[in-house]
């Protein structure tokens, strides 16, 4: 139906979708900033890479195992920044360094091979996997930011002093906001790493890690489908666009200054898009005559 | 020291680099009691809210919540302890509705499921644990607006109340905590007299049915005569005089500082 280039852009929309909504649990639900998650998406893309190729094991386990240390490595860097409470900045700063750390320890590990990086990976990553695995993650957030840990994340980032006061445990709340970012960045990495089929540490710099965190700021800070527009925006538009590559940055800076103009707090601020949402649009689409008539009395 | 002591401060001092906000006080508040610290701005009252709920730590001096020494503890095990507080510079969730800012401070004792299960098994369309949770949640928060009469405005984001009314929703929320001691900072701050009269009210009415002890700052001298069965004074830190209301009324010493700062703004 579609040629492959259509499924391959499709495909990139969907691992970033899979890796900004975790950073929005972190960043748009409880309120920190990070510079620093393309090491968490390289982590899971080596990882994946390594139990595949070097252990030849199936791409689930590859996924899981890349789940389980962008995990552990959250944790590693994330409890003894976090634990600053009042000052989530040195954290910010923290995860800017560890991105460069990352990079030049992949470039220096023997596994990884070093800067040549990992070529010849199989081709797992078709479009209907990424789909399921895209489902599950928004199935899983959603029911993060609906439950009571979801509402003392957002009590967290509202006023961090006053969720103390309730009696809420400030980093404990942070280390696993984190966590869930850092999985989901894994597990997008995995992908990636299937998709692509070749990874080199110069894929996993900050001004990767600066995208991710730009896609979560203007897709909304609090919401999920807002980011996973944002992620299908910022995919296609360096593929519009296809002029000159360095243009592409000055595309992504004015899509993002033009946001920040026209809204504020992201293309859906704090809302979703819902079923019910989608009802009451086109209601009110038809009250205004907009949509030809049902036929039927619009009810209120 | 006895359960019949709510809270006790002990030669309390806290140094802002060169500056000591707050000096050796040392006062104690009968479980029951309403007590009310006053002084002129920028006296240190507010410190002592910190101090006591660990937003800071003293410098030296112990604090005891029912016989127990609470000093050094995390804000959060003091709260689960039985205090809770309100600010003078009021602090919501904001862009989170009336009746979860209350929610986030309920489910907060009783928490009916773990990460795993809120993750992993609300599947739509299908009722369980969480979805039961947070209707039963819900039902009960209503009953803290109600106590403080905003159940109307439950789905409103707390930022759209009027201020008085955030006030008050701050009340509910420390409520929902469960406290035995709590902790008022100028909760009349911005109101007339009317709605302060209304809100000593409140403020007796809630002590009363969740049997509580209060602590509050306040500088409607109106509500702090009214309410409190005891003051305690504090002036640049250190204290200055202490007694029931009719005694610190008539203190020259309070009259002296009270006019001193008066003048001075
Ligand atoms: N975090 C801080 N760092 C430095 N100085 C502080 C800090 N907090 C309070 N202070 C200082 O301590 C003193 C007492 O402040 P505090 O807020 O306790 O006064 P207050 O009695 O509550 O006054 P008000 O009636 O205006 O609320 C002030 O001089 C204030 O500037
Ligand atoms: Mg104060």
């Amino acid at each position: 139906m579609f040629s492959s280039y259509i499924w391959g852009v499709i495909t990139v929309c969907m691992y970033t979708s899979i890796i900004v909504v975790g950073l929005a649990v972190f960043t748009g639900f409880t309120g920190l900033v990070s510079l620093g998650h393309a090491a968490f998406v390289a982590i899971g893309a080596y990882t994946c890479a390594i139990l595949t190729k070097t252990f030849e094991l199936p791409f689930f386990v590859g996924v899981i195992g890349a789940a389980l240390t962008s995990g552990l490595a959250s944790l590693i860097i994330g409890y003894p920044t976090l634990r600053a409470k009042l000052r989530s900045d040195y954290f910010t700063i923290t995860t800017l360094g560890f991105g460069e750390a990352m990079r030049v320890i992949l470039e220096n590990l023997e596994i990884t091979n070093g800067a040549r990086g990992i070529g010849g990976l199989g081709n797992y990553s078709h479009p209907i996997t990424v789909f399921v695995i895209l489902v599950i993650v928004l199935w899983v957030t959603k029911n993060y930011i609906f439950s009571r840990y979801g509402r003392m994340s957002i009590s967290v980032r509202e006023d961090p002093i006053a969720a103390e006061m309730a009696g809420i445990n400030v980093v404990q709340v942070r280390l696993r906001a984190l966590l869930f970012s850092a999985i989901c960045a894994g597990i997008g990495g995995a992908i990636y790493a299937h998709y692509i089929r070749f990874i080199q540490p110069s894929m996993f710099i900050s001004t990767q890690s600066t995208l991710y965190t730009a896609i979560v700021v203007a897709g909304g800070m609090g919401s999920i489908t807002g980011p996973c527009i944002a992620a299908c925006i910022f995919t296609m538009i360096p593929e519009v666009l296809r002029v000159a590559d360095q243009w592409r940055m000055v595309a992504y800076g004015a899509v993002l200054v033009a946001i920040m103009v026209l809204r504020p707090s992201g293309i859906f601020g704090y809302k979703e898009i819902t079923i019910r949402g989608m009802r009451n649009l086109v209601r009110r689409l038809r009250k205004q005559k907009l949509i030809g008539p049902e036929g039927v009395e619009i009810d209120e | 020291m006895s359960k019949d002591t709510a809270l006790k401060i002990d030669g309390l001092t806290k140094a802002f680099g060169g500056i000591k906000a707050v000096e050796n006080l040392s006062f104690e508040l009968k479980t029951g009691e309403i007590m009310g610290i006053i002084g002129p701005n920028g006296a240190g009252k507010t410190t002592v809210f910190n101090l006591i709920t660990s937003v800071y730590q003293p410098t030296e001096g112990n604090i005891y919540f029912e016989g127990q020494n609470i000093t050094g503890k995390q804000p959060e095990e003091i709260v689960k302890l039985g205090i809770a507080r309100t600010f003078q510079n009021i602090r919501l969730f904001k862009k989170l509705t009336v009746i979860e800012n209350v929610i986030t401070a309920l489910d907060l004792n009783n928490p009916k499921y773990n990460v795993m299960q809120a993750l992993f098994t609300n599947f739509p369309f299908v009722n369980n644990k969480i979805k039961k949770s947070e209707i039963e949640l819900r039902e009960e928060a209503k009953k803290y607006l109600r106590d403080v009469g905003i159940e109307e405005y439950a789905y409103k984001t707390a930022e759209s109340l009027p201020y008085g009314l955030q006030r008050k929703l701050e009340i509910a929320r420390a409520l929902a905590l469960n406290p035995r001691l709590l902790l008022l900072d100028e909760p009349a701050a911005g109101m007339n007299p009317e709605e302060t009269r209304e809100l000593t009210e409140l403020i007796r009415t809630l002590a009363k049915k969740f049997d509580l002890s209060v602590l509050l700052i306040e500088h409607h001298m109106d509500l702090v005569m009214n309410l409190c069965d005891h003051l305690y004074v504090i002036n640049f830190g250190k204290f200055l005089a202490e007694g029931t209301p009719e005694v610190i009324q008539n203190d020259p010493k309070v009259l002296e500082a009270y006019l001193g700062g008066e003048a001075d703004a």
